[in-house]
């Protein structure tokens, strides 16, 4: 993939989507193929190694994966960086604080107070939460699996908006999705998944849906 | 949250007041501070050992060893005591937390890398330790009169005109409220509690996580170990034989969930303080032992009550914002 663009992942479900993007970034090990970033090899053995090289996978399941509900939006939101916001274990509160205060502000989180609980806000506003949280840990590349799934039109078209910015900025992102609208609207790229290999790569100028549902499937045309 | 559980934990502290106020009806000198205080250092003990608990229950775990460990350790550090009287009484504690730490560490490597549920894991160590001890002391005693005076009357020396054994309680306790607030360790220990799945998505080791906790509650059942031999003045293989359970109690009713993620230090002291003023009080006014155990037991499960629905009016507030979002 290339640096500041929209790599969109295409593919009916079960194709490998989540499944690939897990194993990037080093919450599943591989079984074959090679990882590399800036041409580097890189072999994460956990979600923190990947986080540590930049690669940060927010979940498709925002309830069970993403969100912590029960802490405070705060504490949500440094989860993956504690290991900046603290000294040698011990948390710096303040630093927490504006950490989570700058992004969730990016994002236009709508909520009282960040000592809220999680559990409290709407799913769009969760869903804020939920990339507000691997934003703070300076990505390189951000895969998104299925960004907007569930979440309202107000909130989706913040999380676009979002996502257009972040290119603006140089940042990689990965979008998983199963929206075609989504998949052509947003990405540069579209890379196709069928049966957990990549069927094909397509640059996204002029590309229709039916080409891209008929390599899904699996269909001639 | 916060409100929820600080409104827990007040209920919890009405609780105390009331009992203690019911029992001064009864027994007019009870609520002394003089009286309190003396509640207080019986209660230590258990007060300890409930936060060692607490850390692996916030885990989704359990650690039912803690009494054997706390036997086991005890009668090391006695039968040393006994056959080494010059070892001074800083070292045997050192020796009594190091003991207690690998215990601990065993409990937490089997759950870590061999990735066995801890109640299944602690189950077996909960009768393999007590069965150390056997081993070790041959099924022997150690008496008062082998012990060192030093080894007795370390903990019943006052500082400051409260006695030792209160100070590491609440030394203890102080260390605890400073790891589950201001550590990264501690905000950890919640967020695997509250949320595994995507505790591991955000980078925390879970394994590595409950190991720790292991080795805390280990450490803390090794230092228990020392000082329930010193008050009680006597090691043997039936030292708190079946305490496990009162340091479960202490948690349950201190309003720490057995489910995991839920719970603080103020309340598994609270939880201690208030099982230790039934059993201390109830014999002073003539209550028998079984209404004892009644009155814990009811304690227990109205606890859990409270709770629960505590939890439910939780959900409301969710369905109450989202509908007005």
């Amino acid at each position: 993939m290339r640096k500041g663009e929209i790599l969109g992942f295409y593919g009916l479900v079960g194709a490998g989507r989540s499944e690939v993007m897990q194993a990037i970034a080093g919450i599943t090990r591989t079984s074959r193929g090679a990882i590399s970033l800036d041409g580097q090899a890189i072999a994460p053995k956990s979600a923190a190694d990947s986080i540590e090289a930049g690669i940060v996978y927010v979940p498709e399941e925002r309830g069970k994966q993403g969100v912590v509900i029960g802490l405070p939006i705060f504490q949500n939101v440094s989860l993956p960086s504690l290991k900046r916001t603290s000294k040698s274990g011990v948390l710096r509160l303040a630093e927490e604080f504006s950490l989570a205060r700058s992004y969730t502000e990016r994002l236009d989180l709508r909520a009282s107070s960040l000592s809220q609980d999680v559990g409290t806000l709407s799913g769009g506003n969760q869903q804020k939460v939920v990339i507000a949280k691997w934003l703070a840990t300076t990505p390189k590349v951000i895969i998104l699996d299925e960004p907007t799934k569930g979440i309202d039109i107000g909130s989706k078209a913040a999380v676009h908006g979002f996502m257009a910015e972040l290119v603006a900025q140089g940042l990689s992102v990965i979008m998983v999705s199963s929206e075609l609208p989504e998949i052509l609207g947003m990405s540069d790229r579209v890379v196709v998944m069928r049966e957990g290999r990549i069927a094909a790569t397509y640059d996204n100028n002029g590309l229709d849906a039916e080409t891209l549902v008929r390599t899904a499937a699996g269909i001639a045309s | 949250m916060k409100s929820l559980l600080k409104y827990r934990e007040i209920w919890l502290l009405a609780g105390i007041v009331l009992l203690i106020g019911l029992i001064s009806t009864r027994f007019p000198g009870f609520a002394d501070p003089a009286n309190l205080r003396q509640v207080f250092n019986d209660t230590s003990i258990l007060m300890i050992l409930a936060l060692g608990q607490m850390v692996v229950i916030l885990t989704r775990s359990i650690d039912l060893s803690m009494a054997s460990n706390l036997c086991f350790t005890g009668m090391v550090v006695a039968m040393l005591n006994a056959a080494h009287p010059a070892i001074p009484i800083p070292m045997l504690i050192v020796i009594a937390l190091v003991v207690g730490l690998v215990l601990g560490a065993i409990n937490g490597l089997l759950v870590w890398r061999l990735n066995i549920p801890s109640i299944v894991v602690t189950l077996g160590t909960l009768t393999i330790y007590r069965g150390a001890t056997f081993v070790v002391s041959g099924g022997a005693w150690v008496n008062a009169d082998q012990m060192s005076p030093g080894f007795i009357n370390f903990q019943r020396a006052a500082f400051l005109g409260v006695p030792v054994l209160s100070w590491i309680a609440l030394v203890v306790i102080a260390l605890f409220f400073l790891v589950m607030t201001r550590t990264q360790l501690g905000r950890s220990i919640h967020a695997i509690g509250v949320n595994p799945t995507a505790s591991v998505y955000a980078g925390i080791d879970v394994g590595r996580t409950k190991f720790i906790v292991f080795c805390m509650s280990g450490m803390i059942g090794g230092l228990a170990g020392y000082l329930w031999i010193s008050r009680y003045v006597i090691a043997s293989v039936e030292v708190a034989n079946g305490y496990e359970l009162n340091i479960i109690a202490a948690c349950v009713i201190g309003g720490i969930s057995i489910a995991g993620g839920i719970g603080s230090v103020g309340g598994a002291v609270l939880g201690a303080l208030f099982l230790g003023i039934i059993s201390n009080a109830l014999p002073v006014i003539n209550i028998s032992p079984f209404w004892q155990m009644a009155i814990s037991g009811s304690a227990i499960i109205l606890a859990v009550v409270l709770n629960a629905r505590g939890e439910r009016r939780r959900g409301r507030i969710i369905l109450r914002k989202a509908e007005a979002a």
